[in-house]
């Protein structure tokens, strides 16, 4: 006599119980704080996007930033003498970006109208219109503008991925380097390859390389900056940016600069050695 | 405005002299002669007006609304309209941009609180009528103006609503209203200058020319305790942009410094004056 429970979804006669693996204890949340007078490591890659004429790529802690060129590309309408240079900086829809909640984007019809439009928003919003103005300035005197009539020179920024701790001044840093490589990657001809550097003064005269976070701001920071340089160029600065508390003194912005200037050298050393290495690589 | 090789190379080389000679013979720390008129908005917590000689014109609103204060997240919001130009385009967005973040980390919000709930939301409206030159330095004398003459009304209803919520309400006394600065108080809104760098010299409100032949510009923030962020750099023309050395950004910042205090001055008398609220 068959003695099988009918009645029952029973599982298969030879199934055993899940086990799992004891849980690791959770490791402290173990911050290293990077020394001052140290850039974090960044990872750089050019010529990613095949259909531009020069792209690179960035990746530095939760920041992921891409960079295209296109040009020189011909212009219609009438006749130019020398090229025209645009730049375009986003975020991604999805990334959040700083001090967001400050500039109201605009109004509520301009929000309204974002939403509906799965794109997210058809236009800029301030800050993204102010660090493409601030790329821009930085790399205007480094092009040979007058080499190329008739054309236009567009370079689009994007923001993949970013904390939104992360300070303003920081992402517009890695987003002038960025450009700068691309503008290489590009092959448009240029006086320097731009660099810049970030800098936090803190209350007791020390200087803090690249500050990614907003958070010892406020407790210590007095003024911080974002210069570029074009450093085989008499070290000439095309762009400066600063931000301070209080009141700005000639000794806190010589030594903004002079800080800057530092690591922009240690990121222009980095771009050198990554192109060397890809000349290499090529032959 | 386009210049010939030879206007340039003229202009170019007479400003970068020293002493450089300015077209209009002015000084580098010298602004152009303007003409400011205050409080003629008739629906408005404070208005100003500034024109210059050669046809710029500038006017600023400031009006205010009682917001719950956990509502907001800035208690001042300010909007830029240039006449010309696309409101969301770069240009625009950069004059909006310089103006709010400077009077969003040098204005002291704290004034603008009624009670525990409630405070007054600025709202700083500036339409640029006419301009020349890159109208940044207009329009923060402009707005300076009007956030001195801005007044409102006075509370009347309880400060303290903590326990029991309440509307505020407000005096309907016109006369009564109160200085959204008060005039013994230390603090003054932010200025912006703009400075042209030519050769080795500086120059305070350039020129449509000036700016022309620049090799390159800077935006810099200033302050009754002296100069503040920002302290940015700007392309005022797109031809022959240069990089700048050490020297220029610090005798910029001298020049800011030294003119800083009598613009104040200056705009400080302007806005005393009562008498001056017909302008049509």
């Amino acid at each position: 006599m068959n003695v099988q429970d009918r009645r029952r979804l029973l599982g298969p006669p030879n199934a055993r119980l899940l086990v799992f693996g004891s849980r690791q204890p959770e490791t402290a949340d173990t911050q290293t704080v990077k020394p001052a007078d140290e850039i974090r490591p960044m990872f750089l890659k050019t010529g990613l996007i095949t259909n531009a004429n020069g792209s690179a790529y960035l990746e530095v802690d939760n920041t992921i930033i891409s960079v295209s060129v296109f040009g020189p590309r011909p212009i219609r309408g009438s006749f130019i003498d020398r090229a025209s240079f645009a730049v375009e900086f986003k975020f991604l829809p999805y990334v959040s970006q700083p001090m967001e909640a400050i500039f109201e984007c605009h109004n509520e019809a301009s929000k309204a109208a974002a939403s509906s439009n799965l794109n997210g928003r058809s236009s800029l919003t301030g800050i993204e219109h102010k660090i493409s103005s601030f790329i821009e300035t930085s790399l205007l005197p480094s092009i040979l503008l007058e080499k190329y009539p008739k054309s236009s020179i567009d370079i689009f920024v994007t923001v993949i991925a970013n904390d939104a701790q992360t300070n303003l001044l920081n992402l517009a840093n890695w987003a002038v380097n960025c450009s700068s490589l691309a503008l290489v990657d590009s092959g448009i001809e240029c006086k320097d390859v731009v660099t810049s550097g970030h800098v936090r003064l803190t209350a007791n005269g020390n200087a803090i390389l690249d500050p990614a976070s907003n958070s010892e701001r406020k407790a210590e920071g007095v003024a911080e900056a974002v210069v570029s340089f074009m450093n085989y160029h008499n070290n000439e600065i095309v762009g400066i940016w600063t931000e301070s508390e209080g009141a700005l003194d000639e000794t806190n912005l010589s030594s903004l600069i002079e800080h800057s200037k530092k690591m922009s050298r240690q990121i222009r050393a980095a771009v050198n050695s990554y192109m060397l290495e890809s000349v290499h690589n090529d032959d | 405005m386009k210049l010939s090789p030879a206007e340039r190379s003229y202009l170019h080389d007479s400003l970068a002299l020293q002493p450089p000679i300015r077209p209009d013979a002015r000084s580098p720390a010298q602004f152009r002669p303007l003409e400011a008129s205050i409080s003629f908005l008739p629906s408005s917590n404070g208005s100003a007006r500034i024109r210059l000689s050669d046809g710029s014109e500038c006017i600023v609103s400031v009006k205010s609304k009682v917001v719950l204060t956990a509502n907001v997240s800035s208690l001042i919001l300010v909007d830029v309209d240039v006449s010309g130009y696309r409101d969301d385009s770069n240009f625009v967005s950069n004059l909006n941009y310089h103006l709010q973040s400077i009077l969003n980390s040098h204005f002291p919000t704290a004034v603008l609180r009624l009670t525990s709930r409630y405070s007054f939301k600025i709202f700083v409206d500036c339409v640029v009528l006419l301009h020349t030159s890159y109208p940044l330095g207009l329009l923060s004398l402009t707005t300076y103006l009007a956030l001195k003459t801005t007044s409102l009304p006075k509370l009347v209803s309880e400060v303290n609503d903590e326990e029991v919520e309440e509307q505020p309400t407000f005096s309907d006394d016109w006369d009564q209203s109160t200085p959204l600065i008060p005039t013994n108080s230390t603090f003054q809104p932010p200025l912006l200058f703009v400075v042209a760098v030519v050769g080795d010299n500086v120059f305070i409100d350039p020129s449509r020319e000036e700016q022309e032949v620049s090799e390159n510009g800077m935006i810099i923030g200033y302050e009754t305790q002296g100069v503040i962020s920002p302290f940015n750099n700007i392309s005022l023309s797109d031809r022959e942009v240069k990089g700048m050395k050490l020297l220029h950004v610090i005798k910029a910042h001298l020049l800011v410094k030294k003119c800083g205090e009598e613009v104040l001055k200056a705009l400080n008398s302007v806005a005393k004056d009562e008498g001056g609220n017909a302008i049509f």
